[in-house]
């Protein structure tokens, strides 16, 4: 196969869905060998995207192109370079994990050399193979689905939040493995609503709400464009603070106060701060939630106040 | 929580009480009418069947009498449906409601840890309070003996209650609820077989009348209310041993209730494979593991209908002659003199249509695993077509094999019983030809899959009900003007045997017609958003 410089691109895709357009007019690229966050609230047309990409459903219109190929017309050689994890894992009840695992990596043909790897895989997450799936919890039935995905060597990785029923060291392990793929040249589209995840994994991410793409770029970039939000109790009166430039949604309950400063402007509002005889502070950088929300950014952040 | 329990259940509880209460006068009504005439058929039809293994199976002769013949014919039949409903119900609001999370919901609140239990055993026990009231009132209200037809309703409840009991303790035990159903259903299964055995084993008094029973039938719940002979000098402590099991089994599964975690059975789940074997590898590999279990329940259960069925064949003819509506029924539809061929011609068409019930649910498959795990196959490079192809394929042979094993072992046991084994081979034709019949209605199936896919389901049932109901020995029973029961392709199947009956048209045309349905439905399947 030819290398592309997109592993995923996708121009002006429509999906509709009777009376409810679900995509309308998405644009997506991730280049090869990048791991690209898919960042949007429910219902925003993060899994019917993928589900698009995947083959699972028709596009109405717009140019789909996954690994050089058409997902629709050429499915199955498609599947072949690459694996599907969803959030949402509903496999053979009367299977055991290992079962599935032998049966889904053997499907697509993958070599069974790659037995080692498995059982690493196993361990690392530590799943207990030999159960009956319907014995598993929503956690590890997850991690069915994640052992067959890693253990399989190809180009492209589409995980769907595949971490939604993770602990936290799992979760790690998790990061750790995707980390490890990256280093390896692959390809990866990683949907999540997990923020952390995001700005640990992802290279860049695209953001899309209602079907269409708010924002897309590097996370640094996104970054810049939002606001953080600062909460802080003073000696001295807060009520100065409220006036001074990049300054939003402030917000005064006797000496603490509440309020969002532009990322520009934050060295020297910290600096009037400071002045003013911090007791404490707790500043964080904008929520996922923050980041969908399209007055948050800083072009029509001046037009709200 | 027993409000709750009630609620949940306000359509399917009074269903199954109407549905089994009801039957008791229709039945009733039914047998009277038949045996208006005079007394001496009565006798002469509990002595034919007591004479027959085959039928004690199904019950206990106690006697020459209305009441007698009705206990006979219909108390096992009551007591599997009652020990079913009752059964069901406790697992449904004890396991269940644990696997779901509603347990866990609703005992955070302020009830106690038993309550579950305690709300299902309480629905359980009115439930058969109320068809052991009506199925009392429905029998005496039809001028038959008062006590009698009081035993007989309080041993269908007692019977109800005792398996209800038992499912408390069985829901404790088993791994899943799913497992506690099996469980559960398999007791009543094995109560059924032990009074059947103890019938079956028994020793016919010189009357031919009476039966006495072997010592199997004392030990389950369903022999107990045969052996409180109602209408037959009814045994009244008898429901002193039902309320003795019913009590040790309420107390014994509180005590294993107390010991239990919710959502966890006493007996662990077993650890199975950590590798896949060869056999489960592919797409057949899967389809047969999936199906199996579906596959081996149902030959089991159509074979052993089918070795039943040709078991009578031998005595088919007095049991015809002394119930003349059924033998012009089924000799109108063969239009042959031999009653003994156009019997087991009509049965190859009453297993057709239980075949036909097995190929319907199997091919529904499709649906239920596109919205279980088909994204996992397709992402894995798995072809659409091929993997209905696949499916679709299991559905063809298992119901071919299916017929073939049923008409071979219904040849067999009938050849046996009338001394001529020739039989097999007209039997063997019987059979196979209901396959494209079935075919069109699977292949209906797979075209509403393909183009509808949300209404699989409701019109697949729907087929099936056409099907079976349109078949030619329910709508002559019914008896339907014959455009109506022209929808039906059993409708225009050729009864065989006789031989002479086979047709190649209806064959030919039928296998064009679904090949061009199925056809149609993966063109569709393969071209639609998968759900």
């Amino acid at each position: 196969m030819t290398k592309n410089k997109y592993a995923i691109s996708i121009k002006d895709l429509v999906k509709t869905f009777g009376e409810t357009t679900a995509l309308d007019g998405l644009d997506l690229q991730a280049s090869t060998g990048e791991v690209h966050g898919l960042l949007g609230p429910n219902g925003a047309g993060k899994s019917t995207t993928i589900r698009v990409l995947l083959g699972l459903l028709r596009a109405d219109s717009g140019e789909v192109s996954v690994l050089s190929q058409d997902p629709w017309n050429d499915a199955v050689e498609l599947h072949k370079n690459l694996v599907y994890v969803p959030g949402e894992v509903n496999l053979w009840e009367n299977l055991t994990g290992g079962e599935i695992i032998d049966l889904l990596t053997d499907l697509r043909g993958t070599e069974s050399g790659n037995d080692k790897r498995r059982q690493e895989l196993l361990e690392k997450f530590k799943l207990d193979p030999t159960k009956k799936f319907s014995t598993y919890s929503k956690g590890n039935r997850q991690k069915v689905a994640l052992v067959a995905a890693l253990a399989s060597d190809v180009d492209l990785y589409i995980l769907d939040e595949p971490t939604s029923g993770l602990d936290p060291l799992l979760e790690i392990a998790f990061q750790d493995e995707i980390k490890k793929l990256k280093t390896q040249g692959k390809t990866i589209l990683l949907s999540s609503h997990i923020l952390a995840e995001v700005e640990a994994l992802c290279d860049t991410v695209t953001i899309i709400r209602d079907g269409k793409v708010v924002e897309s770029g590097s996370l640094d970039k996104l970054r810049h464009l939002t606001r953080t939000t600062v909460r802080v109790t003073t000696n001295k009166s807060l009520a100065g603070v409220k006036s001074l430039q990049g300054v939003h949604d402030f917000k005064l309950d006797g000496h603490t106060a509440g309020f969002e400063v532009q990322p520009d402007q934050l060295n020297s509002v910290i600096a009037e701060l400071t002045k003013l005889e911090i007791e404490s502070i707790i500043c964080h950088p904008p929520t996922i939630e923050e980041l969908f929300m399209g007055h948050y950014r800083g072009k029509t952040a001046n037009k709200n106040e | 929580m027993v409000r709750l329990v009630l609620r949940r259940d306000r359509v399917k509880l009074p269903i199954a009480i109407l549905s089994i209460a009801t039957f008791v006068p229709i039945l009733v009504a039914g047998v009277k009418e038949i045996f208006a005439t005079e007394k001496g058929n009565v006798e002469q039809l509990v002595v034919f069947l007591s004479a027959n293994p085959a039928t004690r199976l199904f019950g206990l002769p106690t006697g020459g009498e209305m009441g007698d013949l009705l206990m006979l014919r219909s108390f096992v039949m009551f007591s599997v449906a009652v020990g079913l409903v009752s059964t069901f119900l406790v697992v449904r609001h004890t396991r269940q409601n644990e696997e779901l999370g509603r347990a866990e919901l609703v005992g955070s609140a302020s009830v106690g840890r038993d309550a579950g239990l305690s709300a299902a055993l309480i629905v359980a026990f009115g439930v058969n309070a109320v068809i052991a009231a009506l199925s009392f009132l429905g029998l005496w209200l039809n001028d038959l003996p008062i006590a009698g037809s009081l035993a007989m309703g309080v041993s269908i409840g007692l019977t109800g209650l005792a398996f209800a009991a038992f499912a408390a303790v069985i829901v404790q035990i088993a791994k899943s609820s799913r497992g506690a159903n099996a469980l559960a259903a398999l007791a009543v299964g094995v109560a059924f077989l032990m009074s059947g055995l103890g019938s079956v084993l028994g020793k016919i008094s010189d009357s031919g009348l009476e039966v006495t029973p072997a010592v199997t039938t004392w030990l389950n719940p369903i022999g107990w209310g045969q052996l409180m002979y109602p209408y037959a000098g009814e045994i009244w402590w008898m429901a002193l041993v039902f309320i003795g099991f019913i009590a040790v089994c309420v107390l014994g599964a509180n005590k294993l209730a107390s010991k239990r975690d919710i959502g966890i059975g006493l007996l662990p789940e077993k650890s199975g494979r950590d590798r896949a074997p060869k056999s489960l590898l592919g797409l057949g590999g899967l389809a047969s593991r999936l199906y199996k279990g579906a596959f081996i329940g149902w030959a089991v259960g159509i074979v052993a209908l089918a070795a039943l069925y040709g078991a009578v064949a031998s005595s088919v003819q007095d049991l015809l002659e002394s119930a003349e509506g059924a033998a012009e029924i089924f000799v109108d539809a063969s239009g042959t003199d031999d009653i003994v061929l156009a019997y087991l011609g009509a049965i190859m068409s009453i297993l057709g249509v239980f075949t036909l019930a097995y190929s319907v649910q199997l091919v529904l498959r499709l649906r239920s695993e596109e919205k279980r795990a088909l994204e996992f196959l397709l992402t894995s490079s798995v072809d659409r077509k091929k993997w209905a192809i696949t499916t679709i394929s299991f559905v063809v042979v298992s119901t071919a094999l299916i017929l073939l094993i049923a008409a071979t072992v219904a040849g067999l046991v009938a050849g046996v019983a009338i001394n001529d084994l020739g039989i097999i081979w007209p039997l063997l034709v019987g059979g196979l030809i209901q396959i494209p019949a079935i075919l069109v209605i699977v292949g209906f199936v797979v075209l509403v899959f393909g183009v509808w896919p949300r209404l699989t389901n409701s019109l697949a049932w729907l087929a099936l009900s056409v099907g079976i109901i349109f078949s030619p020995f329910f709508s002559s029973i019914l008896n339907l003007p014959q455009w109506v029961i022209n929808v039906s392709p059993f409708a225009h199947v050729p009864i065989v045997p006789p031989l002479e009956n086979i047709e190649a048209l209806p064959i030919v045309v039928f296998s064009v017609i679904a090949t061009i349905l199925t056809a149609i439905g993966v063109i569709a399947f393969k071209r639609r958003d998968i759900d």
